[in-house]
């Protein structure tokens, strides 16, 4: 075979499958193969009857069952009283592409070091975590009662040898404690309780992390740029990763009432342990200002502790749907 | 027997590049009626795809094709796009009925931020489309949810 036969396979090959896959995808889902028209451009059971937590050292994992926030008087977005993250260390100019495959790796690192802590085979997980928001505008459950825009979530996974979630029992919560939303996962089947829909799902690997570190591997994809600083966080040493997000236009977000042109997800992390101390995220305004609109505290995680009873009887709960 | 290596690296890009389509185009929902009412295929389509660390995007449309015919009314009835963590909702943006008259496509896209979460995390796009031509009505329910 001569040489341009040889390079010719290829490119024919290249061609063939590219337009032979995208057709045949197409009959799959059922579209016509012309492309579609006006595709636009782009009291919460905390187990304190439970039985003894595993692989916690209150020393190394500052955040391991603390209590939960009080109903009234817990801090709020903005709110001055509360300490805030101060620099001893930054970036003074973007990271170079080196640089930011050097910060990936130091959020990876840190993620698996805290999965290794957390996540130890079998059993059962627990995570607790306080998220407080501020949008415009909120939503409601499709049986009309509103979704709070702070809550705290409250999960319970039960892991497989693999570290993977088969079953799953996880409630958003008032601040007051009051279940806003129950939901389950077994037998790769997820049911809303509260609304009584259900659908397929599959067993997942949880994300201590509540997916910083997942987020930060798709940043080149995305065009996200990443910066690390060395941060006082209420006292104690954290790493501060910042994703931030450039918009070429102004984007209007729903629930927002104005458009916003970047925006940044921060992550504190414990520089020893790679516990994760505080996420939020921040949205800057088309007129400069930023604005705080998620603060999320990891409120408890711990393992291998069994879920109360009348937790785990939401799991034999059926939905009609 | 083919043993050049340029040869299988480009059959490998190009398998890699099939399935790297597979993987982008799969993403979203459709369904179609043929002959609707005697003059073109009504096809619903929703969709949902991640923008960047900050938003997701939902879509819904509604269009007519093989051929491209404008119909009496074209739309959704309703449509909802909302997230979802661990199955649990998080936001549930409800949007009203949408149709246009005389017209061949219609489609919205919402955007909504992403919440930090532990799990599953998921997007959705669901509602019921609205196609009508002379007496003939076509009003098809669909869903699609992605991990985003």
């Amino acid at each position: 075979m001569s040489k341009r036969k040889m390079l010719f396979i290829p490119i024919l090959l290249l061609v063939v499958g590219l337009v032979g896959i995208s057709g045949a995808l197409v009959q799959v889902s059922g579209q016509q193969s012309e492309p579609p028209v006006g595709t636009p451009q782009p009291d919460l059971p905390c187990s304190s009857d439970a039985v003894t937590a595993q692989a916690v050292n209150p020393d190394e994992l500052s955040l391991v069952s603390r209590p939960l926030p009080q109903a009234r008087g817990t801090p709020q977005i903005g709110d001055t009283t509360a300490a805030p993250a101060t620099a001893s260390e930054s970036l003074a100019r973007p990271a170079s592409a080196d640089e930011q495959q050097a910060i990936l790796q130091t959020v990876q690192t840190l993620m698996a070091q805290w999965s290794d802590t957390v996540l130890q085979g079998s059993g059962w997980l627990h995570m607790v975590t306080h998220h407080m928001r501020d949008k415009d505008r909120g939503s409601s459950l499709p049986n009309g009662q509103a979704i709070p825009l702070n809550y705290i979530s409250e999960t319970w996974y039960r892991l497989d040898d693999q570290g993977q979630a088969v079953e799953v029992i996880a409630f958003m919560r008032s601040e007051d404690g009051e279940p806003v939303q129950i939901s389950t996962f077994r037998g790769n089947i997820w049911r809303n309780l509260t609304v009584g829909e259900k659908w397929d799902g599959e067993p997942f690997m949880p994300r201590p992390d509540l997916g910083f570190s997942a987020d930060a591997a798709q940043a080149r994809e995305w065009g996200s740029t990443l910066s690390q600083q060395t941060v006082t966080l209420a006292g104690r040493t954290a790493l501060r990763f910042t994703m931030r997000d450039e918009f070429g236009s102004p984007l209007l977000m729903e629930g927002y009432a104005q458009p916003v042109i970047s925006a940044e997800r921060r992550a504190y992390f414990d520089a020893r342990s790679g516990a994760l101390f505080l996420l939020e995220r921040v949205l800057v305004i088309a007129d400069g200002k930023e604005r705080v609109v998620e603060r999320m505290d990891p409120i408890t995680i711990e393992y291998s502790v069994e879920p109360p009873a009348e937790v785990l009887a939401f799991l034999q709960q059926e939905v009609t749907k | 027997m083919i043993r050049r290596p340029k040869f299988w690296l480009g059959v490998a890009l190009a398998i890699a590049l099939g399935v790297y389509q597979v993987h982008n185009v799969l993403a979203y929902a459709t369904t179609s009626y043929p002959n609707f009412a005697g003059v073109t295929t009504a096809v619903a389509l929703k969709d949902v795809w991640v923008v960047n660390s900050t938003s997701w995007d939902a879509k819904v449309q509604s269009y007519t094709t093989n051929p491209v015919r404008n119909i009496g009314t074209i739309g959704w009835t309703w449509w909802t796009f909302r997230d979802t963590c661990n199955g649990v909702i998080i936001d549930n943006w409800v949007q009203p009925g949408s149709v246009r008259y005389g017209a061949s496509n219609h489609w919205d896209v919402g955007v909504d931020d992403r919440d930090p979460c532990g799990g599953s995390y998921r997007g959705w796009s669901l509602g019921t489309h609205d196609f009508k031509e002379g007496d003939s009505i076509w009003r098809p329910y669909l869903s699609t949810d992605e991990g985003i």
